[in-house]
């Protein structure tokens, strides 16, 4: 069994894909054309066969899952990437006369403007321009956002300490991402706020639903890093077709009708469509696979895909079997009850914050451990020595979901205040909401 | 005998090959015919600028950058084995979250 020339290599041989027999084969659905595309193991597609199961799988999708009703307003987030373009171009034919089954519903853009957390990369300005002319080539409504307009969705100021006359919102939320001491926290700031911003922004531009591309690659990627960021409490939000109940608080729901497909079908739609892209360079870009755990989890997901196709589905699947923390319909005061992070808006998973054997306790355990050993000096250096600073801290914690919690501690100065303004906020929202009811029952 | 080539680098590979999207190139491959194998081994030695490991692992392209041979997945074609004609189209696209 274990000889290096062993009988076992004839077997072996016979067992991997005699890939070079593949060229000019033909497409498996109608048998005839010559397949352009490989999906999975074994699926040989022509450009017909493709065309018709990508539609498909969109549309399927979107019918297995009837949130949008006919009529309403829905908003493309759009970044400029493949994903995104590709989900345009297919809203773009779903909605055309000669659709097979025309979809219902009005679309618009969303393309939010990160540029000021990246003031040193040059030539944005022009990637910028780019975006627009493909916005307008798309014929929908389309709006250009900043990233720190989610500064505005709570009425968020901060204070920054770079010596400036003027400390512009751009600057704030440069402040705030960068003030993340790991790239892992960053990161994972961004989506939030992103996420925020673009459920906010769009129920304020009146629509009723967002788009996003996410694709079944991508939540592949999400679902394993998201469990290894502590956020498995999430998943069913974070990863299925609507984040339910999730953004209610300030805005619409954010949905991703592309979860079926995957990135390479989503490339080869786009290559075939002559569908063009805008790429931004963002935080992961040049960066090693170590940098995050959401790069490392990246590298991991693509290099098991590169051998075992299929390990994709199996994962992104398994997301379709989980089950969120449902509210109870029609019982309101179970909503008004259930306690929210602050930062990512899902239900609180650090319910138990007494007892000594959760998550919650292990990070509090090992950050004095940390301490410890590190000396106080250092602690009090950061702080500045202000005792309301330690109020407002455990403030905050009190108010963030054990993963994000995670994050805030991964933070300095600028984004910890931020996310410190956050709970205040939402306890402050918490408090009315008590009073309201109250109210409420007495009348 | 010169081989003439379009490379195309997309989806944020460009930013290795000093953000040049379309490289129309000419390898010089003597009697033997190239394959997509020695292509690469040609573009790490005359076009690819910086960071070797975000482009390739191993002797082949990192994971999650599809290769299209004229708009046709490279998985149907052979892949490395794949053997490079006159004015073949050959593209590269990164589908990794930093390109």
């Amino acid at each position: 069994m274990c000889q290096v020339h062993g009988e076992d290599d004839i077997i072996l041989d016979s067992l991997v894909p005699s890939i070079s027999s593949g060229a000019g084969r033909k497409c498996v659905k109608c048998n005839e054309n010559v397949a352009i595309i490989m999906i999975g193991t074994n699926g040989t597609f022509c450009e017909l066969c493709f065309e018709k199961h990508f539609t498909h799988k969109f549309r399927a999708s979107m019918g297995r899952n009837p949130v949008v009703r006919n009529g309403e307003k829905v908003a493309i987030a759009f970044s400029g990437g493949s994903n995104s373009a590709a989900l345009i171009n297919l809203v773009k034919e779903g909605l055309s006369n000669n659709a097979a089954r025309k979809l219902k519903f009005k679309a618009g853009i969303i393309f939010v403007d990160e540029s000021s957390i990246y003031p040193h990369i040059d030539g944005m300005n022009n990637k910028l321009e780019e975006v627009r002319d493909l916005m307008i080539d798309s014929g929908f409504p389309y709006h250009v956002i900043k990233l720190e307009e989610v500064l505005n969705v709570d009425d968020i100021n901060i204070e920054i300490t770079s010596g400036m006359a003027t400390t512009s919102k751009s600057m704030m939320i440069h402040e705030i991402i960068h003030s993340s001491l790991t790239l892992t926290a960053k990161q994972e700031l961004l989506y939030r706020l992103r996420c925020r911003l673009l459920s906010y922004k769009a129920t304020q531009l009146g629509y009723n639903h967002v788009f996003l591309g996410e694709t079944s690659t991508r939540l592949a990627v999400n679902i394993l890093s998201n469990v290894a960021l502590g956020r498995g409490f999430h998943l069913a939000q974070d990863t299925g077709f609507t984040d339910g109940e999730r953004h209610q608080k300030i805005g619409c729901d954010l949905l991703r009708p592309l979860r079926d497909v995957t990135t390479k079908e989503v490339v080869m739609y786009n290559t075939l469509h002559k569908v063009k892209t805008v790429f931004f360079p963002n935080m992961a870009t040049k960066q090693s696979n170590m940098s995050s755990i959401q790069n490392l989890t990246e590298s991991f997901v693509f290099g098991l895909v590169a051998g075992f196709p299929s390990t994709e589905t199996t994962v992104y699947r398994t997301s379709n079997k989980i089950k969120g923390v449902k509210f109870v319909e029609g019982n309101a005061k179970t909503i008004s009850t259930t306690k929210f992070c602050s930062l990512c808006l899902g239900v609180m998973d650090t319910h138990s914050s007494n007892s000594k054997a959760s998550a919650k306790a292990d990070l509090y355990y090992s950050e004095t451990l940390c301490k410890g050993l590190l000396g106080s000096s250092v602690e009090s250096s950061v702080d500045g020595g202000k005792n309301s600073s330690t109020e407002l801290r455990s403030k905050t914690e009190g108010s963030l979901c054990y993963s994000c919690l995670a994050t805030q501690k991964e933070t300095q100065s600028s984004a910890k205040d931020y996310l410190a303004k956050l709970a205040i906020k939402s306890v402050q929202d918490g408090d009315e909401k008590e009073i309201c009811e109250k109210l409420n029952d007495v009348l | 005998m010169a081989l003439t080539v379009i490379l195309e680098f997309l989806g944020g590979a460009e930013f290795l090959f000093g953000h040049v999207k379309h490289h129309t190139v000419s390898i010089e491959k003597g009697e033997n015919k190239l394959n997509i194998s020695q292509l690469l081994m040609w573009i790490k030695e005359n076009l690819l600028q910086e960071r070797l490991e975000l482009f390739m692992q191993g002797c082949t392209v990192r994971p999650g950058i599809l290769v299209l041979v004229n708009d046709v997945d490279w998985s149907l074609l052979g892949e490395l084995t794949y053997e490079i004609e006159e004015n073949d189209r050959i593209t590269f696209i990164s589908t990794l979250h930093g390109g």
